[in-house]
């Protein structure tokens, strides 16, 4: 970037919006993936306009662009690979309409999700997708990342709640797609390519998206297994007996123990998997599948069924689950969370899979996740200081993505691709889907300075 | 090239470095930068810049410590806007002690460039009691006078961030005091702290009769000076242990049972000086007794004294508590003044929402950085306003100060008071 750039992006918004001292560039290289770079410039844009102005001088320039919320992605998605203007949206925080009759929420992107969450809670409403960063994830991040968590299963991911998108493109020109219809189809529908394109073909200015009524009640039970095929297979028993839960978790044996030694959650530390489950609906209902479900889990030889039975003992269990990243960052100093989905059927073989990896290359590889819909994360842990565990890791990796391909799955549930799996990628496409990609990437960023360098 | 293949290589400390501040750097090795220190940290919640968070300091501490970054001005103002509170390290899986390590690299700084002007006289004035009195009457005298109209609207605003200093300090006030009339059943010495002194000595006054009431007989040694812990966070650690010998031996030539104080900073810096005489054992042996017997007057009296009010009703007010970083989590005093609260007669006590977030007080750092504290202040009174409550409270005088600025400065109508002034309401008819 040229100093006059720069000029004209101060002149457009104001000195204060602008980081350009090395230790404050410094603080924008990185996200909570394990990869760094230095971006040339930090703009902390207040509106819409302010990201027109660096868009347009950007866009002059081809300068790269890369989005940035809390940077909490676990793929490298806000790392300014090439340098270039880092773009905080952490100022644009407004929620600005809760339209109760439409069910839908409108609000600008560095809303923090859980903030969200709770906002809408107060007038009974419910936004579900719950990545477990959503304390300080936003909701603009969210949307790039089409992120998702633990409900997945019962109610979906973030791409299935956005109406729609006010986007600004790489040449500064401002698009509007999708609204607060649930229904929409007229054209291609340009919203649903926006979600999840990881900041590659616009910047979020603001975001529409749907509600649905809180549920009544929920309930809570953790189960044990003595071996974790059984552990699974209870996963697809619930499912083929018309149950969807809510959350359906599976923690292995090293999951629950990191987890128990840093948080007392009350799982039991000797089993070899644990499975916890959530049910919601109306109180009645909820009742009788939370009896259900744990008949199911007997007859899947579960050793030990425990139903929370005040609202403590259930949050208890599901701080336990949201601490699991955190438990094994506490355990060795790189956490490399990996994160394979296969259809639910394949959830057992792809959980034996994992084991088999772990036990070849002899390290521990801790997994848990969102059983439910077929997603789970096995945690490369390891010291980057020890070159001997340092090299395994990539070899790891490949091996859990090409188990997860081979059994008719995909290298990413929701974490996306970033710097982190780019490799990876053409081994799920083939060369017209990547065409097809690259084509509509072209459309939108024919200069390819919008986050340049990740995902295709 | 695979993608682990492009992840940094770790560095390692340059020469130089102190052996406390490499340990830290290796506990650094295992910040996954997961970002959890982003939403607790409150002058990244205030700010919304990733240098004001612990995630970015842990950072900057790490370049730093690897000599790829210098003492620059940036830098230094970075470290400097860190408030010490400790909130991230609740929260860190790894629990790195950013604020230890911020701490420890600020006093690395200072030992390579000494002080500002500013910060030698904060220290100078604190080290004499008479000093720092003197700078708080004639901030006084100069807001009477309306002189502070004049002055630049930095030091206007720091300047109307005292309260009005009152007529009496509490050496003058506890002059006619009967200290001993409790009943000789335990002695108990009282360390006032400076801003109570000057400032607050109603507060000391409350403190005193409360203790009386409480069956103590009270000991205030004339001449205590500061805790010393500015001097501690400022480097000068001959100073430091100066002014901690000198309390030590007034309280010891007193033979006190305990050492109570109404300030959360306070104690802590005297609870600390158990382990600062390392190179004198004979002095650090007085030390340890010195900090075993010391106590916040709220743990003191509901955990000890057993508790006791007044009969005096205070008449259905409503009460909310703002907990000092020092004494809730240095201290774990977090319990004690809300059980204390509770068992005042007509008080009806309401929990405010993150009260255990800095108000941004946080030693001189409200007077050395006053639009960062004012943004976390806003906050914080904007909790205090949520709860409706007529007063609220804090245990530590420096609180007291920001949150009665807080009031004044963002129109919150409300009382600001140490616990131990409405428990003291309840004895008085």
């Amino acid at each position: 970037m040229t100093s006059s750039m720069i000029g004209e992006i101060i002149n457009a918004i104001g000195k204060d919006k602008v980081l350009t001292e090395k230790e404050e560039l410094a603080c924008y290289s990185y996200d909570c993936s394990t990869y760094k770079h230095e971006p040339e410039l930090v703009v902390l844009a207040h509106s819409t306009a302010d990201i027109v102005a660096v868009m347009k001088t950007a866009h002059k320039g081809k300068v790269p662009v890369v989005p940035r919320g809390s940077a909490t992605n676990l793929c490298g998605a806000t790392v300014p690979l090439k340098g270039g203007i880092v773009l905080d949206i952490l100022s644009m925080n407004k929620i600005i309409e809760i339209d109760r009759e439409n069910l839908t929420v409108t609000c600008q992107p560095g809303v923090i999700t859980a903030d969200l969450q709770n906002a809408v809670e107060k007038e009974g409403l419910f936004f579900p997708p719950d990545p477990q960063a959503m304390n300080m994830s936003t909701i603009g991040g969210n949307v790039a990342q089409d992120a998702g968590g633990p409900r997945g299963v019962k109610y979906g991911v973030m791409h299935n709640y956005v109406l729609g998108l006010e986007t600004v493109l790489a040449d500064g020109s401002v698009l509007r797609t999708g609204g607060k219809t649930t229904k929409d189809v007229s054209g291609y529908n340009l919203t649903q390519i926006l979600v999840g394109s990881e900041g590659a073909l616009g910047i979020f200015t603001e975001v529409t998206l749907k509600l649905i009524p809180k549920p009544e009640a929920k309930r809570t039970l953790v189960c044990a297994f003595d071996n974790l095929h059984d552990a699974s297979r209870t996963v697809t028993k619930i499912i083929d007996h018309k149950i969807v839960p809510s959350m359906l978790e599976l923690l292995d044996k090293t999951s629950v123990n990191l987890i128990q030694s840093y948080v007392d959650s009350g799982y039991p530390t000797d089993a070899a998997g644990v499975l916890l489950i959530e049910v919601d609906g109306s109180p009645s209902e909820v009742d009788k599948q939370i009896i259900l479900v744990s008949e199911l889990c007997k007859e899947c030889n579960a050793r030990e069924i425990k139903v929370a039975q005040t609202t403590e003992e259930a949050d208890a269990i599901w701080v336990g689950r949201r601490s699991g990243f955190a438990a094994l960052s506490a355990y060795k100093p790189t956490v490399v969370a990996e994160d394979a989905v296969v259809p639910r059927d394949r959830l057992p073989e792809m959980v034996a899979k994992i084991q088999e990896i772990a036990d070849k290359y002899g390290m521990l590889l801790p997994t848990f996740g969102h059983a439910g819909d077929g997603n789970v994360h096995p945690h490369i842990c390891f010291d980057p200081r020890d070159e001997k565990e340092t090299a395994k890791v990539p070899f790891i990796k490949d091996e859990i993505y090409h188990a997860a391909l081979s059994l008719g799955g995909s290298i990413s549930g929701e974490h996306g691709i970033g710097i982190a799996k780019k490799h990876l990628v053409p081994l799920q496409h083939s060369e017209l889907n990547l065409g097809i990609m690259r084509g509509i990437k072209a459309v939108f960023d024919p200069d390819n300075i919008l986050n340049p360098g990740k995902a295709i | 090239m695979t993608a682990v293949e492009k992840m940094e290589k770790l560095a390692n400390v340059k020469s130089g470095v102190t052996p406390e501040l490499e340990k830290l750097y290796h506990d650094t090795d295992n910040c996954v930068r997961c970002g959890r220190c982003t939403a607790v940290c409150p002058t990244y919640k205030a700010t919304r810049k990733e240098m004001m968070s612990a995630r970015g300091r842990v950072h900057l501490a790490r370049k730093y410590l690897e000599g790829s970054l210098g003492v620059s001005k940036t830098f230094k103002l970075y470290n400097d806007l860190c408030l010490g509170c400790g909130a991230c390290l609740e929260v860190c899986p790894p629990k790195i002690k950013t604020d230890e390590l911020v701490g420890l690299i600020k006093q690395d700084i200072f030992g390579k460039q000494g002080h500002s002007l500013d910060e030698m006289m904060m220290l100078k004035s604190c080290s004499y009691p008479q000093s720092f009195r003197w700078i708080v009457k004639m901030i006084d005298l100069n807001k009477q006078l309306g002189l502070v109209h004049l002055l630049p609207p930095e030091l206007k605003a720091k300047a109307n961030m005292f309260p009005p200093a009152p007529d009496k300090t509490l050496r003058d006030l506890v002059k006619g005091v009967e200290l001993t009339r409790g009943g000789g059943r335990t002695k108990v010495g009282y360390y006032p702290g400076c801003l109570t002194q000057s400032l607050y000595p109603d507060v000391g006054m409350a403190v005193v009769e409360v203790l009386i009431n409480h069956g103590y007989d009270v000991v205030i040694p004339p001449e205590t000076v500061c805790c010393g812990l500015p001097h501690k966070e400022g480097g000068e650690h001959s100073e430091h242990r100066r002014l901690a010998g000198k309390n030590i031996e007034f309280f010891a030539s007193q033979g006190v049972d305990y050492i109570v104080t109404n300030c959360g900073t306070c104690t802590h810096a005297l609870k600390e000086y158990g382990h600062i005489f390392t190179h004198d054992p004979a002095m650090a042996d007085k030390a340890g007794e010195f900090a075993a017997k010391t106590r916040d007057i709220m743990d003191f009296l509901t955990e000890v004294a057993g508790l006791k009010a007044g009969p005096r009703s205070l008449g259905g007010i409503k009460v909310t508590y703002h907990d000092s970083c020092h004494l809730s989590r240095r201290l774990g005093v977090v319990k004690q003044p809300r059980k204390l609260l509770a068992a005042l007669p007509g008080l009806t006590f309401e929990e405010m929402p993150k009260a255990n977030w800095c108000c941004g007080a946080a030693g001189s750092y409200s007077f050395k950085h006053p639009a960062t504290a004012r943004q976390i202040l806003e906050q914080k009174m904007a909790n205090v306003a949520a709860t409706g409550a007529q007063v609220v409270t804090a245990g530590c005088p420096s609180c007291l100060m920001q949150l009665d600025y807080g009031k004044r400065e963002f129109g919150v109508d409300c009382l600001v008071k140490h616990p131990v002034q409405l428990l003291a309401d309840t004895f008085y008819n």
